[in-house]
């Protein structure tokens, strides 16, 4: 099974304890070492110290593909729009991550409407952390931008009522596999929602393969679904935004 | 690449070692949703993995006392060579329960206590649960605390020292990464503090920590499940940058050590 992680990342911040001394190449090692074909891969630096120089940090190459850290065009943090847009293209970008809760802006389309429409332009996915933003919030942006496949990326497996609801309410939104931990969850929100709608993920470098791989692995899936889930669902996401070749 | 791993990638199940899961529940759950909804898919789940034990407990609360225990009796009577349980008692429900513990040592469809004072509003240093660590020694049954947080963990470490006889399980190793670790420092130390892998966060390389800290032989391998995955379980065992011979201690063989009446069952009595 070919497996495409689509919530990597890089990157330490201050309060980081127990991490690699370098998360890059942890990654790419853990990624050969268990069988990870692809990743999509953020920093965790652009959070803490300093958009611009994270997103730069994260250079295409060979099987990391760049998430970039945005937030909202008020502040003028990112420079003029066409301008990202380019910077976005020329970084061979798959993805655009935000962090309402940790950057201290609102989810609402108000604030970040400029960034889902950029989004839609570019035919990017916008990843956004279940814990940087309430259930109503993501909704709101799921109905809001139905052009935007938004992918809520470590779910809490004890929220799952929520997602349910999230899932079944707006068709746009996607689910990242790394913290599906109920018993049979992978199973019954497949039935409920469909394969189709989740990404395989694995949270590293701060949760590990090794359960995610399995989780998919020994799943009591069709071979088919478990490759939708593997790497076949971010793979059609990202086809118009240039793929992952 | 290691073998345990290599042949599940190959065959999907592990021949190799018959897997003890020590940490399954049984009981509707309404906190949140699971996939569970009967007790047959955790055994199902378990047979695809080629386990050879699963210890359950029910923690409902149900209107007779000690009615989840007559459930697990029967889960274990249904599946007699793959089954036994793990005693639950209540600090809310405190009457009986030394009795109840002497009447499920002497059924032989238990094998040990599973306490959890958080469960019930309590706090680990309560004497109801000080007084059935103690007698659980005189049965041979280890006690699986649930822990989670720096407190639980060092008042278990004090059960510990005070109980020398009984073997304690750190349920979830604590729960939090550097909570873990102490509780690895312990386990290093104590012969019979030993912590229990189940659902704790897959936080990259904490299996790999856990063991330089205390040892391969003073972790155990439980899921958590019908509450959660098995699946992600067992992967990060088979995953871990540790040695064969560990993966089998931790998934299997520390199990039939800590609980002495799995790896001599007898087969319980019919009722």
């Amino acid at each position: 099974m070919r497996f495409i992680d689509c919530n990597a990342a890089i990157g330490s911040l201050a309060t980081d304890r127990y991490l690699p001394q370098d998360p890059a190449a942890f990654l790419q090692q853990e990624m050969s070492r268990c069988g990870i074909d692809k990743a999509l891969c953020w920093n965790r630096a652009a959070i803490e110290s300093g958009l611009e120089d994270g997103n730069r940090a994260i250079v295409a190459r060979a099987r990391l593909f760049p998430v970039w850290v945005l937030v909202p065009e008020a502040t003028g943090e990112w420079g003029p729009a066409d301008q990202l847009k380019e910077r976005i293209i020329q970084a061979k970008t798959r993805g655009i991550r935000l962090f309402p809760n940790k950057m201290r802006f609102p989810l609402a389309s108000w604030a970040t409407g400029s960034l889902f429409n950029l989004a839609e332009e570019l035919n990017l996915p916008v990843f956004i952390d279940w814990e940087e933003a309430d259930a109503c919030s993501l909704y709101e942006a799921a109905a809001g931008h139905p052009g935007v496949n938004i992918v809520i990326a470590s779910p809490h497996y004890r929220n799952i009522r929520y997602l349910y609801a999230l899932l079944q309410a707006a068709s746009n939104l996607y689910l990242e596999t790394s913290l599906i931990k109920t018993f049979r969850g992978m199973e019954q929100l497949c039935e409920s929602v469909g394969a189709h709608r989740l990404l395989f993920g694995s949270g590293m470098p701060i949760l590990e393969y090794g359960p995610a791989v399995t989780g998919v692995l020994a799943a009591d899936l069709s071979v088919e679904e478990k490759k939708l889930i593997a790497h076949g669902n971010l793979e059609r996401l990202l086809e118009k935004a240039g793929g992952l070749g | 690449m290691s073998r345990l791993l290599e042949e599940y990638l190959e065959t999907g199940t592990l021949r190799d070692v018959a897997l003890v899961d020590h940490h399954l529940h049984s009981g509707k759950v309404s906190q949140f949703y699971t996939g569970g909804d009967a007790f047959s898919q955790v055994t199902d789940n378990l047979r695809r993995w080629g386990a050879s034990w699963g210890v359950v407990s029910d923690l409902n609360r149900y209107p007779e006392p000690y009615a989840g225990n007559r459930k697990v009796e029967a889960l274990v009577r249904e599946q007699p060579s793959l089954l036994r349980g793990a005693v639950y008692l209540s600090a809310n429900r405190p009457a009986g329960a030394l009795e109840e513990l002497e009447q499920c040592a002497k059924s032989d469809c238990f094998v040990g206590v599973k306490l959890h004072p958080e469960w019930e509003g309590r706090s680990l240093d309560d004497p109801f649960y000080t007084e059935i660590a103690c007698a659980a020694a005189e049965y041979g049954f280890p006690v699986l605390f649930h822990t989670w947080g720096a407190r639980d963990i060092a008042l278990l470490h004090n059960l510990a020292l005070r109980f020398p006889r009984t073997i304690f399980l750190a349920g979830h190793c604590g729960g939090e990464v550097p909570v873990m670790v102490e509780a690895a420092q312990i386990g290093a130390v104590l012969d019979n503090f030993y912590l229990d892998l189940t659902f704790t966060w897959p936080y990259a390389e904490i299996t790999e920590r856990l063991v330089n800290i205390c040892g391969p032989h003073k972790i155990l391998f439980g899921s958590d499940a019908l509450w959660n995955s098995m699946d992600g379980a067992v992967g990060r065992i088979l995953f871990a940058k540790i040695s064969d011979s560990e993966k089998r201690r931790i998934l299997q063989k520390n199990a039939l050590e800590v609980y002495p009446r799995l790896a001599d069952p007898s087969p319980p009595t019919t009722e």
